[in-house]
């Protein structure tokens, strides 16, 4: 049935990239031939368009040959701009594979979750929603560094007009979005002379090939790209102390631009760091890793303190994505094997469970048009089904064995305890690193459990909650499948893992090798 | 299908599937079924589990072979490859058994206990989920299984503590006891960390492979990984300093009191120290650590248990003392002594636990749910006219709290004592010392207790005691059965002493210890536990036994006396509100532990958060970026002029993204 459908799609899976790429950007094109009056429609074209995104993207997923580089079936290069050496050039890794699934998988999810939460200017919404998903997947499929740059730039604007466009308070949403923009702008402009540099020097853009030339750069040249590339992505992530944008944007966003944001976007901060920042520049990363690893090890801690301040539920969400993200840093910056799978892993979960949580804060703003937790209470009366939806949602995001963030949080943290593999175990400036992080599973629990309590338990104190009605079934559709994968994960995440491994593996040797033979060098040199 | 189900690879599976399945039947169509499929369906599934689990374990006596289950692998990464697969051997599977057969009871006493409420399939949803996950933490072959089934109990024990959500202390407790219990999760994992980079394995089997080539006797490594363990014990056994969550659990309902934090999970964290024994044999400094914690907790508890007015907060205590009796078995190196309580203490706690249930639930029909007075001992007397059943098994009960010479708690406190005594040394002196005044005062709790709630005059509301009956038979069979198990658990394991040698217990579980005793003996360690009884120790356990007797019985008779007449009561008030009235007061408050930690940890922790989120977001971002911005954005343009140095590349990126922009938004406005 999926080969046959991916088979009508697109014959020979050669283009099969492109094809899941810009189906959701046609999908926009049709959408603005459809007047705008007829919202129906205009909500069963964008979701139609991200479902059969989906269903197209899922034969990448079955048929991926898992190895160390790039699926060649599924590789697609095309000269765009030779005269500048820019490609077009497509392909998934075991890497970047789950992160073009996450954006798939979330897609129509989101679509659907919309049509129920989105009230205003329902076509210029369904379109940047579109054009943000063709973005994201992107900037995962592209193997050109150019062409990342495109599509990483393509999301901004989208993404800018969601938070500023549909946010819910008229004042606050408007200095959510600028204070997004301007981040992420400095970040990117940033990371865009840094580009441009490499591939100057380069005369290339291609990014299998970029690794090889940025080692010939000089240190300092080393030190600087890397500066530029990893505060764009910190921004992304974000790590501490580039976070600040977040709980705003994340707060005045409208309920599928926060699912967007924390389930695929948030992914592109740390994607860059295991695709360009680390490979490119392995030495300087692995220089840097004790000042990145403290930074998220702060996030952690910080980012949960911060959960404990707050009075406003989709805040508190927001920032405990902090603390989330700095796990992912940690450990993608430990560079030992286990944790970056783990990080990797932790990527997808971070981006099913925060998304899951910010769908449930999105129908209880639907319903009482507020998020402060003084208005709620005793809420598991009236709405039991969605009490259990965001119990579920709750305590994946805390981490408990059978759902997916325990898995990630045990490989992070285990595998950062271990410190980079060379012979005997000792104690190492990882193993404080990892101790220090996992303090964070214990303050988790608390500011998770405190929320949980002041919306769901106790006694209605407010008269307009009395008559909440629980969730219907546009509501379950779009939020059961996440609640499937919860579990799925957490109790069978060698799905995942087997297909990354190669891959991770791969980089992880070549990053350390790349260590090796600078001190060997350095010590040559002596 | 018939083959399959005679394969016991197959069966042992089934045995923590049951109650999931019952779990989920009645989590998905619990609220549109009877009451009574509801709790057919809960108590179905865990008496079949209980069931398989008692052939299993008749195969397992007959023939002496461990059971692997058919696995799955759940992670592989690397070195660590981690399967979801179940291990039945003596140890786990002796623990397999009490959860099974005591959780059993327990489903039948909640059918009428639980018979009024209205999420009367939210409830039993829960406690087949608690069944499943303590069986997964007992059956699982790895300390990761072990850790799935560990914060799985917890899980359940914070839905079930927080049952009645609506009244906040409970949804409090609840998350008091997930919070702490994490806290003691954060030392298991640590304890995990540091085994697996030592060892490259979580598996038990292949930790054990692995310690047969460790030669040190007390290494620094492990000692770190096992007091890391033990930080982990002590949440979940509620030892010093992690005891706190388990009194205000008691706003659970009582079956879940007698399941979950008596009889079960609380003793989650003896099993693991049983568990990994191969390990903790080479940690002795760690041992003593346990030893001392389970003496002390032993003691504390015991205390603060001697004054609490609520029935249920008495048992809360006397369990956290208990388990501390079991650490201190434990850190003696006494492994097996430490099961043995355990094993009598799930079914005289459990037994005590239901019967004080059984006293509520009566006095709820008058007072109402969720009235204080229906646990107030100070409010009661009398009811064993009323309620001669609950009162003659909650009598055996108490004789075996307090042991009570040939009662089941004699058998395995005595043991434990003995063992502290034969020690011989600074630490044998102190934590029998702590152990004998900890006995004390359970002897003395057991029966104010007793002669409280069933002696005496009435103290309470009068049409409480008018329609106070015996609960209804469901009841009353568990209560009875533990009762039988209650008094006879003690006879499968007869001290030396006694001349007659009879020790099932212990050579049940002699292969699980093997491996570290022969390891201590090869070291001629003082830890390695007697083989041959001298005649010299058996007049020493004769001593010993006859001590622990007099002081049991002798200060079971002294409470008895006061708190069973009206005379001795008014007195004992007199003299603990006048002469003693600081000690009493300090008990009272249970040491202001509470009150302590709220001041040193969490207030500081709540404060901290609030002035970094005002120093931060407040001030920072809104006083210098907010304010600021002009700035940044002065700032920003300053970046954007740089860029535009007639670099081509760049104007042409800028072009391929507005135009696309433009057509995309031009064709919106159509």
């Amino acid at each position: 049935m999926l080969d046959f459908l991916a088979a009508a799609i697109d014959p020979d899976i050669k283009h099969h990239l492109s094809v899941i790429t810009f189906l959701p950007l046609v999908g926009a094109l049709f959408l603005a031939f459809i007047n705008r009056k007829r919202e129906r429609e205009l909500k069963a074209t964008a979701f139609f368009f991200s479902l059969i995104t989906f269903i197209a993207s899922l034969p990448v997923l079955f048929d991926f040959n898992v190895g160390a580089g790039y699926d060649k079936r599924l590789m697609e290069t095309a000269e765009w701009i030779p005269a500048f050496g820019i490609q077009y050039k497509m392909g998934v890794d075991g890497i970047s594979l789950f992160l073009v699934m996450l954006t798939t998988f979330l897609a129509p999810i989101i679509m659907l979750s919309s049509s129920t939460t989105v009230h205003s200017k329902v076509k210029e919404y369904f379109i940047a929603m579109l054009v943000l998903e063709t973005g994201l997947i992107g900037s995962f499929c592209a193997l050109d560094l150019f062409l990342f740059y495109v599509f990483f730039e393509l999301m901004l604007i989208p993404m800018y007009l969601l938070i500023g466009v549909w946010g819910s308070d008229e004042s606050a949403r408007r200095a959510a979005a600028i204070k997004f923009f301007v981040y992420t702008l400095v970040g990117s402009l940033l990371m865009f002379l840094a580009v441009l540099y490499i591939a100057g020097v380069a005369k290339t853009f291609d990014m299998e090939r970029l690794p090889e030339a940025c080692a010939q750069l000089p240190m300092t040249a080393q030190y600087l790209c890397f500066g530029a590339f990893m505060l764009s992505f910190a921004i992304k992530t974000p790590l501490f102390p580039f976070h600040t944008w977040l709980p705003h944007a994340h707060t005045e966003a409208p309920t599928g631009g926060s699912v967007a944001l924390a389930g695929m976007m948030l992914k592109l901060g740390t994607y860059g760091m295991i695709r360009f920042a680390i490979p490119f520049f392995p030495v300087v990363a692995y220089d840097m890793a004790p000042l990145i690893m403290t930074l998220s090890v702060i996030g952690i801690i910080y980012g949960s303190m911060m959960c404990l301040a707050q009075d406003d539920l989709k805040r508190l969400i927001a920032y405990s994505s902090v603390a989330h993200m700095g796990f992912i840093v940690l450990g993608l910056f430990s560079f030992n094997f286990m944790a970056t799978q783990g990080a990797l892993l932790q990527n997808i979960n971070h981006g099913l469970s925060t998304g899951l949580l910010f769908l449930c804060v999105g129908m209880l703003y639907e319903r009482r048009h507020t998020r402060i937790f003084a208005e709620f209470g005793g809420i598991a009366k009236v709405m039991p089904k969605f009490a259990v939806l965001f119990m579920i949602a709750t305590l994946a995001s805390i981490g408990l064995p059978g759902t997916n963030g325990f898995v990630g949080e045990f490989l992070i943290l285990m595998g950062t305890f271990g410190g980079v593999p060379d012979g005997q175990w000792t104690w190492t400036l990882n193993s404080t690193m990892a101790l220090l992080a996992a303090t964070g599973v214990v303050l988790g629990a608390v500011y998770m459990l405190w929320a949980y309590q002041r919306v769901f338990f106790g006694e209605i104190t407010v008269k307009e909650n009395l008559g909440l009605r629980d969730v219907n079934r546009t509501e379950l559709a779009f939020s059961v499948p996440v609640v499937v994968m919860i579990f799925f994960i957490g109790l069978n995440p060698n799905f995942l893992l087997a297909r990354s491994e190669p891959a991770v593996q791969a980089t992880l040797q070549r990053t350390l090798a790349a260590v090796a033979e600078h001190r060997a060098a350095q010590a040559a040199a002596k | 299908m018939r083959e399959l189900l005679q394969k016991p690879e197959f069966l042992l599976l089934l045995v923590p599937l049951m109650p999931l399945i019952g779990f989920l039947i009645n989590g998905f169509f619990g609220r549109r079924m009877a009451l009574a499929s509801s709790g057919a369906v809960a108590c179905g599934s865990i008496v079949l589990s209980f069931v398989i689990a008692t052939s299993l374990f008749v195969s397992l006596i007959s023939q002496g072979q461990t059971v692997q289950s058919y696995s799955f692998n759940w992670m592989h990464v690397g070195a660590l490859d981690i399967h979801f697969r179940l291990l039945a051997d003596p140890l786990s599977g002796l623990l397999m058994m009490v959860v099974t057969g005591v959780g059993s009871l327990i489903h039948i006493y909640s059918v009428g206990y639980m018979g009024h409420d209205k999420a009367y399939w939210r409830f039993f949803a829960y406690l087949n989920l608690f069944c499943f996950a303590m069986l997964m933490l007992v059956l699982g072959d790895s300390l990761v299984l072990m850790f799935l089934g560990w914060e799985g109990v917890g899980l359940c024990s914070y839905l079930l503590i927080g049952f009645w959500y609506t009244h906040k202390p409970n949804s409090d407790a609840g998350k008091k006891a997930f919070v702490v219990n994490r806290v003691g999760d954060f030392g298991f994992m640590l304890g995990m960390f540091l085994l697996f980079w030592y060892f490259g394995s979580l598996n038990y089997g292949e930790l054990a492979a692995g310690m047969r080539e460790v030669v040190q006797p007390d290494s620094t490594l492990l000692n770190a990984a096992c007091l890391c363990l033990f930080v982990g014990a002590c949440g979940k056994s509620a030892q010093i300093p992690l005891y706190v969550w388990l009194p205000d659990a008691m706003a659970g309902p009582t079956p879940v009191s007698a399941l979950i934090h008596a009889a079960t999970m609380v003793t989650a964290g003896i099993y693991m120290i049983a568990r990994l024994n191969f390990i903790w044999v080479h940690a002795e400094t760690a041992l003593t650590v346990v030893a001392l914690v389970g003496a002390l907790t032993a003691f504390f508890a015991g205390t603060i248990g001697l004054v609490q007015r609520d029935i249920k907060k008495v048992l809360a205590y006397s369990t956290v003392s208990q388990l501390g009796f079991m650490f201190i078995a434990l850190g003696l190196g006494n492994f097996p002594v430490a099961i043995f309580h355990l094993f009598t203490h799930a079914f005289f706690k459990a037994l005590l636990f239901l019967g004080s249930g059984s006293v509520i639930h009566s006095l709820e029909h008058t007072l109402g749910h969720g009235n204080p007075d229906s646990q107030d001992l100070f409010k009661m007397g009398g009811l064993k006219h009323k309620m001669p059943l609950t009162f003659a098994t909650m009598f055996v009960g108490a004789c075996g709290l307090a042991g009570i010479p040939l009662f089941s708690g004699f058998f395995s406190k005595d043991a434990i004592l003995y063992a502290a005594f034969e020690r011989q040394d600074a630490l044998g002196l102190v934590v029998y010392a702590l152990g004998l005044a900890a006995a004390v005062c359970t002897a003395f709790y057991s029966f104010r207790l007793i002669g409280l709630a069933f002696f005496g005059k009435w103290r309470g509301l009068e049409a409480a005691y008018a329609h106070a009956d015996e609960s209804p038979r469901s009841m009353g069979l568990p209560l009875f059965l533990l009762a039988i198990a209650a008094f006879g658990a003690g006879y499968l394991w007869l001290p030396a002493a006694f001349g007659v040698h009879f020790t099932p217990f212990a050579d049940l579980l002699a292969p699980v210890w093997q491996q570290g005793q022969a390891f201590l003996r090869a070291a001629q360690s003082p830890l390695a536990m007697p083989v041959e009884h001298s005649h010299e120790a058996i007049v020493r356990e004769w001593v010993n036994m006859l001590v622990s007797s007099v002081v049991a019985v002798g200060v079971s008779i002294f409470a008895f006396t006061i708190y069973s007449k009206p005379a001795g009561l008014e007195r004992a008030r007199k003299l603990v509100e006048g002469a003693m009235g600081a000690p009493y007061r300090l008990l009272l408050n249970k040491y202001y532990v509470d009150e302590i930690y709220d001041i040193a940890i969490v207030r500081p922790i709540q404060l901290l958060s609030d002035v970094f989120f005002v120093i931060f977001d407040v001030i920072f971002i809104d006083l210098m970026l907010v304010n600021g911005s002009g700035l940044l954005v002065d700032l920003s343009s300053k970046v954007a002029r740089r860029v535009q140095t007639g670099v081509v590349r760049h104007y042409l990126f800028a072009f391929v993204v507005g135009a696309a922009l433009l057509l995309v938004m031009f064709l919106a406005a159509l």
